[in-house]
């Protein structure tokens, strides 16, 4: 009887935190099809119009331009770095190796909005005033950490012996990294790429410092748009960013495994 | 190794840039805004730091912003350690991938999206005053939106995949002998619960309730959007300093007393956690 009544209670907790944590999705999802302007359950009719109109507004088209081509510098960029950073960590011996660990992780405790004032201090001595060119700045910065600590965790497992037979066979050290050791990262990669993309498309509180007046990226478009009007077309963007979160979920499960995720975060 | 030094140049430039802006921004922080430019004058002095220190409205946007954080933390807690525990320990494939799906989907998908949901889910027409008016629980509409419970939610929701994704890990590292060996002894499954499994996984459940902690403190979207202007967390205030006020020197002095006061807090979870640590490993054992 006991046991009956504990399994009914941890099914209940489970299925309430299930509903808890996909709710916002689903109602945005069926809002964003309903016909209607304002969001009754159930829904009345369904329709695609605030998708047309959503695809239409020249506000949200030029937002998705900034905000992928954000990504396009930013992602390869920081993996870049961190690629570099994590290698020099994990295999080479220098002094104060302890605090560039230490160091790289500082962007991560700053609250994000103090990260955007300090940024815009900076950029307005340096009289850099491109949006683009602020925000990707600021979002290598604070996107390293996450890379760094991706690729480190990946570090500890890629299999030396493998890379020192590749140079005893008479490749070269960058032929030997590139066929030997860089495969064996493409978890850590993989992680590392899908935090600092997320980041970057999802980042509010330290863009919205450094934006310029036609430079607005999704997420500022979407709260200026919510702020001014009351209608499903923010609903759309939300449906479609969970869509793109949904494809990387399944990517990285197929590739590496989600239980993965949680090890390098 | 002799290119070692090279690879860490990028790091060492994004470095130079992050504490670039902390110097110029440290230095902005004492300075004086000249009227009718967006420029800033001296002489240099403290009074910005004087004005934040001196000004009850803002101590208590401060003081609510912390225990605030406090709140979401223990509420983090209370809910994503038994979530983490059934994603760990569920004898059911499926209920461990759904809600690991559940949780890394949330995870994903960005804050203004879901502070968004919440706004349909939680106004005046929304779905949860429907169910609540449906089941006779109210007889008119609840204020969930535009104020504190709302802030509440949102963040929580927003939270609460940190805190389980970190304890989960440390749940599942538990070898399951352990529990089997309580429950062998003679202790009910819930003594096995709070005596065995919740005490080996303290130091995740600091870990994840600093990041929680860290997270809620410098909460600025979701009291934007779900605040409706009544609730401002101190991230707001500067904000507001900055793009109201067009004052980026006092901003920049709040925002000094911000971090410190954020990293002091974080400092404190980390000594936490390494007395939890060396409490529970006494000497030299492997974590």
């Amino acid at each position: 009887m006991n046991r009956l009544v504990s399994r009914l209670l941890w099914t209940v907790f489970g299925a309430a935190m299930l509903l808890f944590l996909l709710a916002p999705t689903l109602f945005t999802l069926l809002y964003s099809f309903s016909e209607a302007r304002y969001f009754s359950f159930p829904v009345q009719s369904y329709s695609l119009r605030w998708y047309v109109t959503f695809f239409n507004a020249t506000k949200f088209q030029k937002a998705a331009m900034e905000t992928g081509l954000l990504a396009l510098i930013v992602v390869p960029c920081c993996l870049a770095a961190a690629l570099c950073t994590a290698h020099a960590v994990a295999r080479w011996e220098f002094p104060g190796r302890r605090l560039v660990d230490s160091l790289i992780l500082s962007p991560l405790i700053v609250p994000g909005v103090v990260t955007g004032v300090a940024f815009l201090s900076l950029f307005r001595i340096l009289n850099q005033d491109i949006g683009l060119v602020r925000m990707s700045i600021a979002m290598m910065v604070v996107c390293l950490p996450y890379a760094v600590r991706a690729l480190s965790a990946n570090y500890g497992g890629v299999d030396r012996a493998t890379e020192e037979a590749a140079r005893d066979l008479g490749a070269g050290p960058l032929l030997a990294y590139l066929k030997v050791t860089l495969p064996q990262l493409k978890p850590g990669l993989l992680a590392g790429g899908v935090f600092v993309l997320v980041e970057v498309i999802d980042n509010f509180a330290v863009n919205v410092f450094l934006v310029d007046l036609d430079s607005n990226t999704l997420p500022i478009v979407a709260y200026q748009h919510i702020r001014d009007f009351d209608d499903p077309v923010v609903a759309v963007m939300s449906t479609l960013l969970s869509a793109l979160a949904l494809t990387l979920v399944v990517v990285f499960n197929r590739v590496v495994g989600l239980e993965k995720l949680s090890q390098t975060r | 190794m002799k290119g070692g030094a090279l690879l860490l140049v990028p790091m060492a430039v994004l470095m130079a840039l992050f504490f670039g802006a902390f110097a110029v921004f440290g230095f902005v922080s004492f300075l004086q805004p000249a009227s009718g430019t967006p420029g800033y004058q001296g002489p240099p002095g403290l009074a910005n730091y004087v004005r934040f220190v001196t000004d009850p409205a803002a101590l208590a946007i401060l003081g609510e912003t912390i225990v605030f954080a406090v709140v979401v933390t223990l509420a983090s807690i209370l809910l994503g350690y038994p979530l983490a525990y059934i994603m760990a320990r569920s004898p059911y494939r499926v209920v461990r991938s759904l809600l690991l799906g559940a949780l890394v989907l949330t995870f994903l998908s960005g804050s203004i999206n879901r502070a968004y949901g919440w706004l349909i889910l939680l106004g005046r027409r929304g779905v949860v005053n429907d169910a609540l008016l449906a089941l006779g629980l109210v007889d008119r509409p609840v204020a969930l939106v535009y104020n504190w419970t709302g802030v509440f939610i949102a963040l929580l929701h927003f939270t609460l995949p940190y805190f389980a994704l970190t304890v989960f890990g440390s749940i599942r590292s538990v070898p399951m002998q352990v529990e089997e060996a309580a429950r062998d002894l003679g202790a009910g499954a819930f003594t096995t619960f709070f005596r065995i499994t919740v005490p080996i996984t303290v130091p995740a459940i600091i870990s994840g309730g600093a990041l929680v902690f860290s997270l809620a403190i410098s909460a600025f979207a979701f009291p934007l959007l779900l605040g409706g202007g009544r609730v401002r967390l101190i991230s707001n205030y500067i904000y507001d300093q900055l793009f109201v006020a067009f004052n980026l020197p006092f901003a920049a002095a709040s925002s000094v007393i911000f971090l410190v006061v954020a990293i002091a807090t974080l400092c404190l979870f980390f000594w936490l956690e390494r007395f939890a640590t060396r409490r529970r490993i006494p000497r030299g054992g492997a974590a």
